[in-house]
């Protein structure tokens, strides 16, 4: 009896240990565009979808890739490369966005593909390339470069900074 | 009571107000004509809802509400044919009769008692007499108005709860129904899904016992198909979900008209209790908005025009030593402007005394003696909106106290809007209200302009005709007097030329702030009514934009803004040109692929019509036609191999241009579209905007510049 409460809290002191390691972690909402991985702080991130029905803007920017009808409120999806004035050969199938909010406004952020929430265990370093609209930093993941976004960085920008 | 008399007295307790409206909206009119023709129609329009009223009322048992009604009959008889005038202590006395009835048929609904109605009866008789009454009934205020007499929906107290009842037209409730179908439709889907779940779980459990490591694999993989299919079909419930919620919201949208006939009666009768005789004018589009935002709308508005009776429309001998007719005037605009509706309240008193307005800020102490000699204009009129303010010499029953303006600015800050007053002495009084709207209706005439759908709202549409395309070029039309050039709308707001794909063009002549222009279009869509949206953050800087509408199958169309669009034109120089589009059909599985194609195509000046699927694709071909088909390869129901054979083996669209796209690059792909019949074959990573312009006019045979 002794062996198996020893055996139960040591099952129970590495759980705990476990749990204080993913704390110290940053968890991402990672997708992809372009082949590149980005992210978002999850605490930025209100909801994903997949785009049913878009409805292009006459006259907007191409960064803009139309609006769409997402939980009954009207949503901009934007294309983060195409607003950074990257052009891209090749035709994409953008099947699903994120939704991110700066707590006053929202915007959708186009992907074609969404990876969900992870774990990043690498420090995230603070952008110090050429400026680009919503850039934070960048961190890795599983050996892959992630561009990391902020919403309020991103909706502070000239074209959402009524927002 | 029995319950099938129950629900029959709750159906005619709808009936009854709306009846009781109708004789209000008609009494109020009868007291607004000044010939007997047009006294006999109002007239006639109370008689006759008076007698379905009473009719009705007999059918189901309530003597009262029938015995009342015949009363309102008979002292009304002696001005029927019109050439007498009703005089105005009998009519207002209709009126607050008419208050009692849709209360009293509420209170009937549970029992079988009626309670008598003898003292509205006798009220009638004895102002009918010619007899001074003081009126035993309470006057209606703006804030003690006990029922919504003219809006679809109803408070009904019954047995001491309170239940709501609204009423719905049978379109409203068949949209509803088709949305439930859609659920209908999804949770079959769901089922299925849920159903693979299961059969998932069993294999996975005997698995598990049999260690197979490799089967254990590949369940996981159709784990994950089956995660992934379930967060589609949520993604489409949650779409679903919301369309439903918009037509909910839209039920319980009321008419703006309902809020107009009560500021109407409150005129007249303010009117007529000070002497001073005003005409009230109502102008704008037809509106539904949110019931909340009508109540506190309705409210303002009824201050607002007591207000304008008492402070600016002046007395009639006043008015006659100004020149002015005996009759006052005030007339109310509505104007939708996207996000915010305008209501725009002006009358034609004498305006507000700047002078005066600073001497009683300065003797209530709002304002210092030096403060009120460097104040302006505006800024003096900004004082009536302190608290406690009034100019008003006379205190009435609902001005000159102080208590008014400062309400009625601290409401519209509430509902997120704005109130601001202009006025020109001698000449009168302008109060703008700008009152956010979360979900309105409005009627649109919807527009295709470069192959975009757009909306004007139809209250600034002044007229709309269609001109000889080849004759279109530099056209001067006449409208209500002035000359208007006919301006290509495409061009003004940076759209791809589109040319006119009709050999006749549509010319929409529309107006704002008194100015007009006349925009020419691709094509008239028609007239829609519609549920408008604030634009979302992103969009929201485009000032060509107004606001989004939802067309019910999950695309959207935007509204232009007419009054940016007046302010643009005027530093453009635009003709209209006779060409002809080339419409090109695009089938793509993907709607961002589609989007994506059809915005290359449609910058580069083509006509673009889409489809979801190779059946869908050769569908449209066959109603609509088009000159050439870009097609993707893998598509459900028919791909693009089986679009490309059918249109091959077609006697009509054999020899049409197919151009196939697709992610498969192997040489025997290639050929299996050239077998199917495709002219030509571009990979997805080859693709380029450019190119696929590139090959469009190549195909069709065009020249490198222009369609």
């Amino acid at each position: 009896m002794t062996d198996l409460i020893s055996r139960l809290e040591q099952r129970a002191e590495r759980m705990a240990t476990a749990e204080r390691v993913e704390q110290t972690g940053t968890q991402l909402a990672l997708f992809r565009r372009h082949g590149v991985l980005y992210g978002f702080a999850v605490s930025d991130v209100v909801s994903a979808g997949r785009v049913r029905s878009l409805s292009p803007v006459p006259g907007a920017e191409v960064w803009v890739a139309g609006v769409t009808l997402h939980l009954g409120k009207l949503l901009t999806l934007i294309d983060i490369p195409r607003l950074w004035g990257e052009v891209h050969r090749g035709v994409f199938d953008l099947p699903s966005f994120l939704v991110v909010t700066n707590g006053r406004a929202e915007i959708g952020i186009v992907a074609e593909q969404v990876l969900g929430m992870c774990d990043i265990r690498e420090e995230i370093s603070s952008w110090k390339s050429t400026p680009r609209p919503g850039i934070h930093g960048a961190t890795r993941f599983e050996e892959e470069n992630v561009l990391v976004l902020g919403a309020r960085e991103l909706l502070q920008t000239s074209p959402f900074s009524g927002a | 009571m029995d319950e099938t008399t129950s629900m029959i007295r709750g159906v005619f307790a709808e009936e009854a107000r709306e009846l009781v409206a109708e004789i209000e909206k008609a009494v109020v009119r009868l007291t607004e004509q000044r010939d007997a023709t047009q006294r006999r129609a109002a007239i006639e329009a109370v008689f006759r809802a008076t007698h379905t009223l009473k009719g009705a009322a007999g059918s189901v048992g309530l003597g009262e509400v029938e015995g009342l009604a015949h009363t309102l009959e008979t002292v009304l008889m002696p001005f029927r044919d019109g050439s007498v005038v009703a005089p105005p202590p009998l009519l207002r006395g209709v009126l607050r009769v008419l208050d009692t009835i849709p209360r009293h048929v509420d209170s009937c609904r549970e029992v079988d008692d009626e309670p008598s109605l003898n003292d509205a009866r006798t009220l009638l008789q004895r102002l009918a007499a010619g007899e001074k009454v003081v009126e035993p009934l309470p006057t209606l205020t703006a804030d003690d108005d006990g029922r919504d007499r003219t809006s679809t929906r109803r408070k009904v107290e019954t047995s001491g709860s309170e239940s709501e009842m609204l009423r719905i037209p049978l379109e409203r409730i068949s949209r509803l129904d088709a949305r439930l179908d859609a659920f209908r439709e999804l949770r079959g889907s769901l089922l299925n899904r849920v159903r693979d779940a299961q059969r998932l779980l069993v294999n996975l459990d005997s698995t598990i016992a049999s260690g197979d490591t490799e089967m254990l694999k590949s369940l996981r993989a159709m784990a994950s198909t089956s995660y992934r299919t379930l967060s589609a079909a949520l993604t489409e419930f949650d779409g679903n979900i919301s369309d439903f919620e918009d037509e909910l919201r839209v039920t319980r949208l009321v008419s703006f008209d309902s809020v107009t006939q009560r500021i109407s009666r409150a005129v007249w009768e303010h009117s007529e209790s000070v002497s001073k005789p005003v005409r009230f004018e109502v102008h704008g589009p037809a509106l539904a908005l949110d019931r909340r935002v009508l109540e506190e709308l309705k409210e303002m508005l009824i201050h607002l025009v007591r207000n304008s009776i008492d402070h600016g429309i002046e007395s009639k001998e006043q008015r006659k030593a100004a020149k002015k007719s005996e009759t006052g005037s005030i007339r109310l605009t509505s104007s939708p402007q996207g996000q915010t509706v305008l209501m725009t309240l002006e009358d034609d008193g004498q305006g507000i005394d700047v002078a005066r307005v600073k001497k009683v800020a300065v003797d209530r102490k709002i304002i210092s003696p030096a403060q009120a000699e460097v104040l302006s204009q505006s800024d003096a009129y900004e004082l009536l909106f302190a608290a406690g303010f009034s100019t008003a010499s006379t205190v009435s029953m609902t001005s000159g106290r102080g208590v008014g303006l400062d309400v009625v600015r601290e409401k519209i800050r509430r509902l997120g809007g704005r109130i601001t007053v202009t006025s020109e002495r001698g000449k009168g009084t302008k109060f703008e209200l700008d009152v956010p709207i979360s979900l309105a209706t409005e009627q649109v005439l919807l527009v295709q302009i470069s192959g975009f759908q757009l909306a004007f709202p139809i209250s600034a549409v002044e007229r709309s005709f269609r001109v000889d395309a080849a004759t279109a070029a530099g056209l001067e039309v006449t409208h209500r007097g002035q000359p208007l050039s006919v301006r290509k709308l495409s061009t003004m707001l940076g759209l791809p030329d589109a040319g006119v794909p009709e050999r006749q063009t549509p010319v929409v002549v529309v107006s704002a702030g008194g100015r007009l222009a006349a925009f020419a279009v691709d094509r008239m869509l028609g007239e829609r009514e519609v549920v408008t949206r604030p634009l979302p953050t992103g969009i929201v800087h485009h000032k060509h934009l107004s606001s989004a509408m939802s067309l019910g199958d999950g695309s959207l169309v935007f509204m232009l803004n007419v009054a940016w669009l007046l302010g643009a034109q005027l530093d453009t120089q635009v003709e209209t040109k006779g060409t002809l589009r080339h419409r090109i059909l695009v089938a793509d599985d993907s709607v961002t692929t589609r989007a994506v194609h059809r915005q290359t195509l449609l910058k580069a000046g083509f006509d673009v019509e889409t489809a979801a699927d190779g059946e869908e694709a050769f569908r449209t071909l066959s109603t609509r036609g088009a000159e050439l088909v870009v097609s993707d390869v893998r598509m459900p129901n028919l791909d693009g191999l089986g679009l490309a054979r059918r249109i091959r083996s077609s006697q009509r669209f054999r020899t049409l241009p197919v151009i196939l796209i697709s992610s498969l690059d192997a040489d025997t792909d290639r050929e299996r579209a050239v077998q199917a019949g495709a002219s030509v074959y571009i990979t997805k990573g080859e693709y380029q905007p450019s190119e696929l312009v590139r090959v469009v006019r190549q195909l069709l045979g065009l020249s490198s510049e222009g369609t």
